[in-house]
């Protein structure tokens, strides 16, 4: 199995991150809820490789726990996606008619509308814990899923196989668990990829605008927190490392879900 | 075409409803009470309260209280802000403008940018152009709006000082009609930068792989055997026939563009519905953010039905139904 060059950064570079989240705090000489009140508003030494805030916080730290909040968001909620995603998307594809309709519609109509502004009115009217931003999210990106899913299984509903499972007597639970589903695994698997991407997004975008968990670091706060000429002129440590990071998650896994669907559609 | 006007308006409908009864339930359930949140601490007593309660019909059930906003929204009434006391249809009007400017203008530069990058790629094909584009374009599409627009200011507007940081003008008028119309544009060249951006990246590269694809179809190949240069292949054969698609993925970035909207409008300082939104959010000030969501849902449904439209016009099927 050789890996494509798109997958291989994206691996490479989703990897690196993910092992400095997991490990970052015992490489760090600075933890990122001690202040140092000898080092204000610092630039980067060697001391404090990324410099600190006006509080005196170390800003490597800063960014790392907020890596970690990226992460974890990140992965629950394409997880939630994924499982809510597929299973629309095999009821829709497979059962067909009404259902069909009635799931494809509902998509239709949240991809319809500006996602943004519904995560901002739900999240500000509900309240803003990060158990309220994962269910948000949920809700507004499960349709892509549940699209490709259910495109992919109406073609693998008319392969022979699936008549003969049912032809040997084959039930429908059986049918769509054994036979369609490890067909749309992979096509599964691209989608959790690429939704995890779109939830670091959205929870980033949410964090800059104000909405989103207070009691948790994310790297969208760090960003908002740079709004000023002052941090722009003469502070890059304090908004670039955030930014970077942000921007090299997003892109490392948009990387491993293209080269994954790449290599599904040669398979193909 | 009237067909195509009419469907569409069917459709949306649902949208603008399910929208706003959406935020009406959420608005419901949430926590805290609005009167209590704005009214005066000492001003007023219990029973004062459950009197302006039930006059506001906060009591009734929540049904009740949806169906009659409807009815006060299809009369033109959209209540008054919790924050500024002033009519909601005020606090709005003037916002939707703001925002259906600047998101049409847009989606009109990520059209000229994305096909002409597309273009330009598609035509040099694995040529070193082509792998510029491929990068940059797939770079754009992973950098957060917010984090572009603190990326430009930084370098446009503080590093530079070419260009404003942000609102929609300058505080000082400085002459006559034309003065004014440069200072927009200028105040304006940042903003669509970051709106279009993402947009524009994701056509190009649509733009691009269609059109190689459709290259590769038998009536060009036939067209190049009449001997006709690539050039006229390219732009003649290949280009009308990958414009329909692309016009497809242009209607789908609709939503990405308003959804941008919210981020530049908040970061650049531009009193359109998206910085409403976010700071009606903050408030929790539940009439403007209803109205704020249904101006959305409207603005979303204008901006499909002109892609529908362009859509019909463009092609030869619609238009001239056989």
């Amino acid at each position: 199995m050789r890996l494509s060059r798109k997958l291989l950064v994206g691996l490479v570079v989703v990897g690196l991150l993910v092992a400095f989240a997991t490990v970052g705090d015992a490489l760090l000489p600075w933890d990122a809820s001690v202040r140092n009140p000898a080092a204000r508003d610092a630039a980067p030494s060697t001391e404090h490789w990324l410099g600190t805030d006006r509080l005196g916080f170390d800003v490597l730290a800063l960014v790392l726990r907020a890596l970690r909040t990226s992460i974890a968001v990140g992965l629950v909620t394409s997880a939630l996606v994924t499982l809510i995603g597929t299973a629309m998307g095999l009821l829709a594809g497979y059962v067909g008619g009404g259902v069909d309709t009635v799931v494809m519609r509902i998509a239709d109509l949240v991809l319809a509308f500006p996602g943004l502004v519904l995560a901002l009115a739900a999240v500000a009217l509900l309240g803003p814990d990060m158990r309220n931003v994962v269910i948000v999210m949920t809700l507004l990106l499960w349709p892509m899923t549940a699209r490709l899913i259910r495109s992919r299984v109406l073609s693998v509903r008319t392969w022979p196989f699936i008549d003969a499972a049912r032809a040997l007597g084959a039930g429908s639970w059986r049918i769509v668990l054994r036979h369609v589903f490890p067909q749309v695994a992979g096509t599964a698997v691209t989608a959790a990829t690429l939704t995890t991407a779109a939830a670091i997004l959205i929870e980033a975008n949410l964090s800059f605008l104000g909405l989103s968990d207070p009691t948790l670091p994310s790297l969208g706060k760090l960003l908002a927190g740079a709004q000023s000429q002052r941090i722009l002129a003469t502070r890059w440590w304090l908004w670039i490392p955030p930014g970077v990071t942000l921007v090299s998650l997003i892109l490392g896994l948009y990387l491993i879900g293209e080269g994954l669907r790449d290599r599904l559609q040669r398979r193909l | 075409m009237l067909y195509v006007l009419i469907r569409r308006g069917l459709q949306a409908l649902p949208v603008a409803l399910g929208i706003t009864f959406l935020t009406f339930l959420l608005a419901y359930v949430s926590p805290g009470d609005p009167l209590l949140a704005y009214a005066p601490i000492d001003a007023r007593s219990d029973a004062e309260l459950a009197r302006a309660r039930s006059e506001r019909g906060l009591d009734d059930p929540w049904l009740t209280q949806y169906a009659r906003w409807l009815r006060r929204v299809l009369t033109g009434d959209l209540g008054v802000s919790l924050v500024t006391q002033r009519p909601v249809v005020a606090e709005i009007s003037g916002a939707i403008r703001v925002t259906i400017g600047l998101s049409l203008a847009a989606l009109v530069l990520s059209t000229l940018l994305g096909i002409g990058l597309g273009m330009a790629a598609a035509l040099n094909r694995d040529r070193w152009l082509d792998h510029t584009i491929a990068v940059a374009t797939f770079t754009t599409i992973g950098v957060p709006g917010f984090f572009l627009a603190l990326l430009l200011v930084s370098v446009f507007s503080v590093q530079l000082g070419w260009l404003p940081t942000s609102g929609t003008r300058s505080a000082v008028p400085g002459g006559g009609g034309l003065w004014l119309a440069l200072d927009q544009a200028r105040h304006a060249i940042l903003p669509l930068l970051v709106l279009a951006s993402d947009s524009a990246a994701s056509l190009a590269r649509y733009t691009r792989d269609h059109v190689v694809e459709v290259m590769e179809e038998a009536y060009v190949r036939t067209a190049s055997a009449k001997g006709l240069g690539f050039a006229a292949r390219s732009w003649r054969h290949a280009f009308p026939n990958a414009l329909l698609p692309i016009v497809t993925v242009l209607g789908l970035r609709v939503p990405n563009v308003l959804a941008g909207s919210v981020i530049v409008e908040s970061v650049f300082n531009w009193p359109g519905i998206g910085r409403l939104v976010v700071s009606s959010a903050i408030d929790k000030d539940i009439p403007v953010l209803l109205a704020v969501t249904l101006a959305f849902a409207i603005v979303t449904m204008i901006a499909n039905l002109i892609t529908d439209l362009t859509y019909a016009a463009i092609d030869p099927r619609i238009k001239h139904p056989s």
